[in-house]
């Protein structure tokens, strides 16, 4: 209870930070085109590649054209456990090469500071 | 509690939690919206106790550029960037958790939707950035805390058990 105040400050500059980051995300959706062609053109947007056009021969049947993003929105286990395997074969990979990276720059010759003094 | 105990178990149920929480498939919408919103209160809690760290190194941040902890800061503020980009579009774009409290948010841009997913991307590759800065600690701790008592209680087990023995009198 007498870390109570100083948790709730904590709290309130954490908030604080988080509403000043999100006033930069929705200031750079609404006033600048930096996301709009991704947005729109398909970049990264992996959900929507595959899906049928809305018209003509290839179009979803009548009252079977799914919502946006809805084809990802049942579980499946098969599916899940790529994600998974995925994201930790990724984690894998950043983490194998940054501490590598670590371990080889500790082997490196530290600078010798005991330099005698010219007589 | 000893704190780097709280600190490793917070930081499992998180690494746990952000593992499910990258793989929608694995739990369908609904339920990767509301692990997503425990992830948040998680997330502050891990905050919360490292708070005393990063306020003093963001005093002291132009003090001395070039050090690991500065490198840390920046990959922690990124992260939290990151993160609070997937948040923000993740509730923007909700469908399950935004109807549970009756909101219905309309017109909202397709943009969101790739911010969302960029955003989630971008947490995961900081998220291993900044798991291999703490690699250490997480050795060194997860061999204190799992390895090392796991080792005792079996050399406990293997240890042959003491019984009485009856001493007679002559």
């Amino acid at each position: 209870m007498k870390n109570l105040p100083k948790i709730l400050m904590t709290f309130a500059a954490i908030a604080g930070i988080f509403a000043l980051i999100t006033f930069g995300f929705v200031w750079a959706v609404d006033n600048t085109q930096w996301f709009d062609a991704g947005a729109e053109g398909g970049f990264g947007n992996r959900e929507r590649r595959g899906i049928p056009q809305e018209t003509g021969s290839a179009a979803f049947p009548e009252g079977f054209r799914p919502e946006r993003g809805e084809h990802h929105e049942e579980a499946s286990i098969t599916r899940g456990l790529g994600q998974v395997l995925g994201n930790l074969i990724k984690l894998t990979i950043i983490i194998g090469v940054i501490v590598l990276l670590q371990y080889g720059f500790s082997r490196l010759p530290r600078r010798r500071t005991n330099i005698p003094a010219t007589p | 509690m000893n704190p780097n105990k709280t600190n490793l178990i917070v930081d499992i149920i998180l690494f746990t939690a952000y593992l499910i929480v990258s793989s929608p498939a694995l739990t369908g919408n609904t339920l990767h919206e509301w692990i997503s919103l425990a992830l948040i209160a998680t997330i502050l809690i891990h905050l919360l106790l490292h708070w005393q760290w990063l306020v003093k190194i963001t005093l002291e941040f132009f003090k001395k550029m070039f050090h690991t902890s500065r490198l840390n800061w920046l990959i922690n503020f990124l992260f939290f960037t990151a993160f609070t980009g997937a948040t923000v579009s993740g509730i923007l774009i909700s469908k399950d958790v935004l109807a549970f409290f009756g909101i219905q948010l309309t017109n909202v841009p397709r943009t969101w939707e790739f911010l969302h997913r960029q955003t989630a991307d971008l947490s995961v590759l900081l998220l291993g950035i900044h798991i291999a800065l703490h690699w250490k600690w997480i050795l060194h701790n997860l061999h204190r805390y799992t390895v090392l008592p796991l080792k005792n209680l079996f050399k406990r087990q293997l240890r042959p058990a003491v019984q009485p023995v009856q001493v007679r009198e002559k």
